[in-house]
């Protein structure tokens, strides 16, 4: 390898190096969330062109042959502070981050329908990916929730 | 080389080209392209339709992410016969295809297990349609280890040469012969009677 | 049918398959006609390559093979960003390069032996999301990882 490849490899790795050390010290104050609804049903065929990045896993473990983008909001919320995105069928999901860690974002995740709290996780949420809920029941089908997060 | 295989190159790299400048309609062309060949490839090994759809989109999916890797001196063609049977050779030995969870009816929302998926996934009216012939066919080749359908598929579906057959599957000419030779006395023996 | 030994069946599917080189293909040609044993199987081998061709072509065609990847393109296919165009300046090559090099040669030896690098050499082997705890009005709860990507996948069944 010439000094010019050797040159160009080692920045990538101090640019990588740089920002995986400085993430835990430097996370910034909001994280943004990415919040999709997704129906999931069984006898028509369909993938929302919308949702191909989690098809292929949602068929890995949902024998589903529908899957439908309802509804996608964007938050953006600091830590400690909490928002909520509107469900379907009365529901309100509420999102609240903690604090950062070795690269993932712990956060509060709560579901409730008609004020009452129906579901309640605390997770670790590796930086930049996500995690989906599931599944109350509507309309002939499921609800998924995919919540994407990045700080 | 023939000249349509001279154009098929042709368009291929600029088809490459295009692809790793990102250019949307690029991807709809391959997709028009090799959809039904890498379908081909995937059911002639895992006889499973809903199996195939999914290995098709995995092998997008997979061609999408690494174009940019794809050597321009390298066939487009074989690049992706390539990713199509290694990803339906793999997608066999994976967990997800022994855990498929599958809800009852929407009548029932009591009856909330998972169910391993044990059923070729035919419906009533497929065995009605399908003929004798290709229903002892399907049993025949269902017989064959997963190794030597492939190189079938290749030889038969695709008509690679045997030497295109053994770079895509990293094995020497002479196991391609014998797997082949494998097939069609396996075949012959229990398609006897048939054809 | 008498049986003939002059030709291993593999190598008539060598010759069916066209692959033998031009003096053994026309030796093996010129036995098939006057042998009918031979000649019989390699017709059976071009009539189970005729009977799979046709079978695969049914599946293909009856199968709903509806994948619009196209439309499914995410933002970067259609920016056609790449890092090379980000790297291209002049300066950049001539100049940070080398003070990057540097930098990154003192943090590689400083923190390669404190820095936890479980996640960096190897992310795909962790969860997306790892579960604390899990709390409410349901009468079931399921943690799921997909295989490939290691999604985190928590299914709940609300009490009705």
């Amino acid at each position: 390898m010439n000094i010019k490849k050797m040159s160009y490899v080692l920045s990538i790795m101090a640019i990588v190096l740089f920002l995986l050390i400085t993430e835990n010290s430097f996370a910034s104050g909001n994280t943004d969330f990415k919040v999709r609804v997704i129906h999931a049903s069984s006898g028509s065929q369909y993938m929302d062109p919308a949702l191909v990045d989690l098809t292929s896993e949602l068929t890995s473990v949902f024998k589903y042959t529908s899957y439908k983008l309802l509804e996608s909001d964007s938050l953006s919320i600091g830590f400690n502070q909490s928002k909520t995105s509107t469900l379907p069928g009365g529901r309100v999901l509420e999102i609240r981050p903690v604090e950062m860690k070795k690269g993932r974002i712990k956060l509060n995740l709560i579901i409730r329908k008609s004020g009452k709290q129906i579901f309640k996780t605390v997770v670790q949420l590796r930086n930049n990916s996500s995690i989906t809920l599931g599944g109350p029941e509507y309309k002939g089908g499921y609800l998924l929730f995919n919540i994407f997060g990045s700080n | 080389m023939k000249k349509s295989d001279n154009i098929s190159l042709k368009d291929d790299r600029d088809l490459v080209e295009r692809l790793k400048k990102g250019q949307e309609w690029a991807f709809r062309q391959l997709v028009d392209k090799y959809q039904k060949k890498i379908y081909g490839i995937a059911y002639g090994i895992t006889l499973d339709r809903e199996e195939s759809l999914e290995i098709v989109q995995d092998v997008f999916l997979n061609v999408y992410r690494n174009i940019e890797t794809f050597r321009e001196e390298a066939k487009l063609s074989s690049w992706i016969h390539k990713i199509a049977v290694n990803h339906t050779l793999n997608w066999r030995r994976k967990w997800k295809r022994r855990f498929r969870w599958n809800h009852r009816a929407i009548d029932n929302p009591d009856n909330f297990d998972i169910q391993t998926k044990l059923s070729t996934g035919k419906t009533p009216e497929d065995d009605v349609k399908e003929s004798e012939l290709n229903s002892r066919l399907k049993i025949c080749i269902e017989k064959l280890p997963e190794k030597v359908r492939s190189v079938f598929v290749l030889k038969i579906i695709e008509g690679l040469s045997y030497e295109e057959i053994a770079e895509i599957m990293n094995i020497k000419r002479g196991t391609v012969s014998s797997r082949l030779h494998t097939a069609r006395k396996q075949l012959k023996t229990c398609m006897s009677g048939y054809v | 049918m008498k049986e003939c030994r002059k030709y291993r069946d593999e190598m008539l599917g060598l010759f069916a398959d066209q692959e033998l080189e031009p003096p053994l293909h026309d030796q093996v040609a010129k036995h098939l006609k006057s042998c009918e044993a031979c000649s019989s199987y390699v017709e059976s081998v071009h009539n189970f390559s005729y009977a799979y061709t046709s079978f695969i072509k049914d599946e293909v065609s009856s199968a709903e093979i509806s994948i619009e990847q196209s439309r499914r393109m995410k933002p970067e296919i259609r920016s056609g960003l790449s890092l090379s165009k980000l790297l291209n300046p002049v300066f950049f090559k001539r100049i940070c390069l080398p003070v990057i090099s540097f930098v990154a040669i003192i943090l590689v030896s400083v923190n390669v032996f404190n820095f936890n690098m479980a996640g960096l050499l190897d992310p795909g082997v962790e969860p997306s999301a790892i579960v604390d705890s899990v709390d409410g009005e349901v009468s079931s709860v399921m943690i799921f990882e997909t295989a490939r990507d290691h999604q985190t996948v928590i299914w709940f069944k609300e009490v009705i």
